[in-house]
């Protein structure tokens, strides 16, 4: 059974527009909350600055911790704008027409997120800048332009740079419709940013063709991000990093884990928003069946790290394997990726009853995401944390108070920045779900009426 | 439209699939006609095809008799023969299975292109039994298997008679409607022995819903035991085989260009069908601008595997790194992987990017023509080099092991296997209607033409099941 129905036009705008133009009792609840767990994570962050990295669990032979965990974690979450939107549109999957938007400011502001992190890490940012610029190509002292540790910031900037592109792009019409519907310094904003929209047909292929050039050009540089995301790890030596499968393991992961918090996050869109007209069982559905393909190939790549790692016995990357697989916290964390990042949810996932309920699919959306991120934990810090020949220092990492409210403050931001977008830009893009709504068809297969789409050749 | 006069389409130009504009009775008419009348060019390519594989199978025993399985070297093209056709004959059933599972419409008339080379099978199962004596057991090398019973052998075996069993099962269940189309619609008594075996389906509501789930199932469970078997393939018989190999993404790379294989297989098979196959009403651009956006797609992971394989050793700079790379890449296979990375990435990415030439049906068939080709420089470059002498129980590479080129047996024995494979689809289309009825028969109810706004467009049923 479908859910859908078609929808005056006028009514349509209206609802949608109903987070820009009316703060609801949850909007002001979660302002209230997320900015309580940003000032204590503003407040961590300058407790950090000011004496220094010694505060936080940081130490030899263990230097990379929960931040750049977390960058890794919040820089896979960003891949589900991509993957939804550039994806879907470029297959004209119909089911994406009400996430694509949400997905997209979503992949924004986790690259944001994930792009402070490494900065906040490094305990002086204003001495990494006075370190790295002018970047010193000639003397050969820094690190290697080819490195991946040179190349990652790059890629995320250009991901960063596409992504306000291929969003602003896409919201166009809605802020030509928002400056249409509005008076004062809102008009004002709207109609700078509308471009002198008049909603004509050149118009229309011009936006039309630049979203569909940009998604595709957005495909590569989704792949590329997570790819040199991951040689930050497995260009060194180190043992268990060293491996040919991070690529497109990560890619993978980041797929998985951003899908899921796509998930999570319509589901609050119909809670906050009311948005259960537009986000229905149908669309749940529709994603469920995409997560089941993409967690099974995640473990697939997963198992494929692991039983490679192991394949020809170096005494090295066997010692830390066996710390992976035998030791506190990592045994947890072993159960916790694959329990919650595969063996609930996907089981749940296969059954259409169960995709269809929106808090199961909530709830296996948010055990996929603390699996994730305890894989992320899983494959990072292992890496540094062994002796071998040369080890003169050695403790194991245990993170501090500061880098835990640091974490909790990454995750209050993105939804923060998320409900900040909402009060001015609509969340669920409005040409996409009028366009949807005229695409709208039926077809008489004997008595019964099968829901069907238009399609162009 | 088309138009039916006396047997004969006359095809108007329409870049959609004619087939979709056919009552049901035109499409019954029409598979079964299809299935008994086999032309002169059917016998005379089969008798060639037939020729080959005998010379194939004699190739095969002049090896076995003057080598025996004592040198595996003389094996290498055997390997690079049951590789070669794992990466495109086994792969092939994939196509549909991925359709099916998208709900696509336009996989329809593809379906049974794409599942029928399950009939092939068994050549892969034969050489693989021949092959499996050649592998050395895992004591005192790197193996996935650690310590398991009877491993490799057992454990390849399950995979890969596992693998044909299920893509046999595959072809057999979605067939049973239409062997059951030609029981029932074939009187004078030349209906095949196959059609016997559908006599209990008379399309009942459940025995429809038992023939999708199956067939759903099936799919399902034949591209992970393709996954499978292919990640294992690569694991026992190219990288435990090369000292210090040790790629994690290799065994991924190998099922991804697999696919890539497959859909070209597809492609080719369709440009055959629609040419002298009397298919042209049924395969449109439609089929072919889908099945070219795969092989795109698939081109690039093909090039992203490959360089996740190349780059992490490069970086890593270690002598035996090095010597791996120069084995694989550059000094002792730089022509084979040359030509696999220019047909298999270059030429679908060039000619394939532009919309008109997907659109098209030569450019497809021309990349997927190359495709095929660079996949065999590509499984001659890692089955030899796994094949090639040197000592499998030292921990690393120390020198660059000599480079196999073929012989004019190891040539008569991949020619043969391929030739058995293309002679045991014909067969089997003598005795399952291509493409398939009942599908089609599908397709037509849930597609219609309307106007939409100033133009006519195509709308498309998706029913929620």
């Amino acid at each position: 059974m479908q859910e859908r129905r078609n929808l005056p036009q006028m009514e349509v705008i209206q609802e949608l527009l109903l987070p820009v133009t009316r703060t609801t009792m949850w909007m002001w609840i979660g302002f209230i909350v997320l900015g309580t767990i940003l000032a204590a994570f503003a407040f961590a962050v300058a407790w950090m600055f000011y004496w220094g990295i010694g505060v936080t669990g940081l130490n030899r032979p263990g230097m990379w911790g929960f931040m750049i965990v977390d960058f890794v974690f919040w820089i896979g979450i960003s891949h589900a704008g991509v993957m939804i939107s550039a994806i879907l549109r470029l297959t004209q999957a119909e089911w994406r027409r009400p996430v694509t938007r949400a997905a997209e400011v979503m992949t924004m502001f986790s690259l944001m997120t994930a792009m402070t992190l490494p900065f906040i890490h490094t305990g002086r940012p204003w001495r990494t800048a006075y370190w790295v610029f002018p970047y010193d190509f000639w003397r050969g002292i820094f690190p290697d332009v080819r490195s991946a540790l040179v190349m990652d910031p790059s890629a995320v900037f250009t991901y960063l740079t596409g992504t306000i592109l291929f969003i602003y792009i896409t919201t166009v019409p809605d802020i030509a419709t928002l400056r249409d519907r509005s008076t004062g310094w809102r008009k004002g904003l709207y109609r700078v940013l509308a471009l002198g929209w008049q909603n004509d047909e050149r118009q229309w292929m011009i936006q039309a063709a630049t979203g569909f050039l940009l998604a595709a050009l957005m495909l590569s540089i989704f792949v590329s991000v997570h790819s040199i995301v991951s040689w930050d790890f497995s260009f060194s030596l180190d043992p268990v990093w060293h491996t040919s499968v991070w690529a497109p393991y990560f890619v993978i992961g980041a797929v998985h884990s951003g899908v899921s918090a796509a998930v999570t996050l319509m589901v609050l869109m119909r809670w906050m928003f009311g948005f259960d007209k537009y986000i229905r069982e149908e669309h749940f559905d529709a994603i469920g069946r995409l997560l089941v393909v993409v967690a099974t190939a995640w473990v697939f790549f997963f198992m494929l790290d692991v039983f490679f790692a192991l394949f020809n016995q170096d005494p090295r990357e066997t010692a830390v394997m066996k710390m992976r697989f035998e030791q506190w916290p990592y045994t947890l964390m072993l159960v916790l990726i694959f329990v919650f990042g595969y063996f609930i949810p996907v089981p749940i996932w296969m059954f259409r009853k169960f995709r269809r309920n929106i808090k199961l699919m909530f709830w296996t959306s948010i055990m996929v995401n603390i699996g994730m991120w305890s894989e992320r934990y899983w494959l990072v810090v292992p890496g540094l944390e062994r002796k071998y020949e040369w080890t003169f220092d050695w403790n194991f990492y245990r993170p501090g108070i500061v880098e835990i409210t640091i974490i909790l403050g990454t995750f209050a931001l993105v939804p923060f920045l998320f409900m900040c977008f909402s009060k001015i830009f609509p969340p669920v893009s409005i040409w996409e779900e009028k366009e949807g709504q005229n695409f709208l068809q039926e077809i008489k297969v004997g008595k019964a009426s099968i829901p069907a789409i238009v399609r162009e050749f | 439209m088309a138009t039916v006069t006396g047997g004969h389409h006359v095809p108007e130009p329409s870049p959609v699939t004619r087939a979709w504009d056919y009552t049901p009775g035109q499409l019954v008419r029409d598979g079964l006609q299809r299935l008994r009348a086999k032309g002169q060019w059917y016998r005379i390519s089969l008798i060639i095809l037939a020729i080959l594989t005998v010379i194939g199978i004699i190739a095969l025993i002049v090896q076995a008799i003057a080598s025996g399985w004592g040198d595996r070297e003389n094996w290498g093209y055997v390997a690079v023969a049951f590789g070669y056709i794992m990466s495109t004959v086994a792969a092939a059933p994939c196509v549909c299975v991925a359709g099916r599972l998208t709900r696509a419409h336009w996989r329809r008339p593809i379906d049974r292109i794409s599942e029928i080379w399950a009939a092939a099978m068994i050549v892969p199962a034969i050489l693989f039994l021949l092959l499996m004596w050649t592998v050395p057991n895992t004591h005192g090398r790197p193996t996935i298997w650690f310590g398991w019973w009877a491993a490799p052998y057992l454990w390849d075996a399950i995979l890969v008679l596992g693998l044909a069993f299920t893509g046999y099962a595959l072809l057999y269940v979605s067939s049973i409607p239409d062997l059951a189309i030609a029981r029932a619609q074939i009187e004078d008594g030349s209906a095949n022995w196959l059609t016997r075996k559908a006599e209990g389906f008379f399309g009942t509501q459940s025995q429809w819903r038992v023939i999708e789930r199956a067939v759903a199932y099936l799919g399902a469970f034949y591209v992970v035991m393709y996954i499978g078997t292919m990640t294992v393939i690569a694991a026992d018989f190219i990288m435990s085989l090369i000292p210090g190999y040790k790629s994690a993404i290799f065994p991924a790379y190998f099922a991804i260009s697999g696919f890539g294989g497959g859909v070209a297989v597809v492609v080719v098979t369709a440009s055959i069908m629609r040419l002298w196959g009397g298919a042209e009403d049924y395969l449109g651009r439609e089929q072919f601008f889908a099945l070219a956006k795969i092989q795109l797609a698939l081109g690039l992971l093909f090039a992203y595997f490959i360089w996740t394989d190349f780059v992490i050793p490069w970086y890593g700079r270690m002598p035996w790194e090095i010597l791996q790379i120069r084995l694989l890449y550059f000094d002792s296979y730089l022509w084979y992987f040359v030509a696999a990375f220019a047909l298999c990435f270059i030429s679908p990415l060039v000619l394939l990017m532009w919309t008109k030439l997907r659109r098209g049906r030569v450019g497809p068939f021309i990349v997927s023509s190359g495709v095929l080709i660079g996949l065999l420089a590509d499984r001659i470059r890692l089955f030899s080099s796994a094949f090639s002498d040197k000592d499998i129980t030292e921990d690393r590479l120390h020198a660059l092991p000599p480079v196999l080129h073929p012989g004019v047996l190891d040539w008569l024995i991949v020619i043969g296997a391929i030739a058995a494979c293309i002679a045991l689809v014909m067969l089997a289309m003598r005795l399952i209607p291509v493409p398939s009825i009942w599908e089609m028969t599908e397709g037509t109810r849930l597609r219609a033409r309307r106007r939409f706004h100033n133009v006519e467009v195509t709308i498309i049923g998706k029913p929620d099941y």
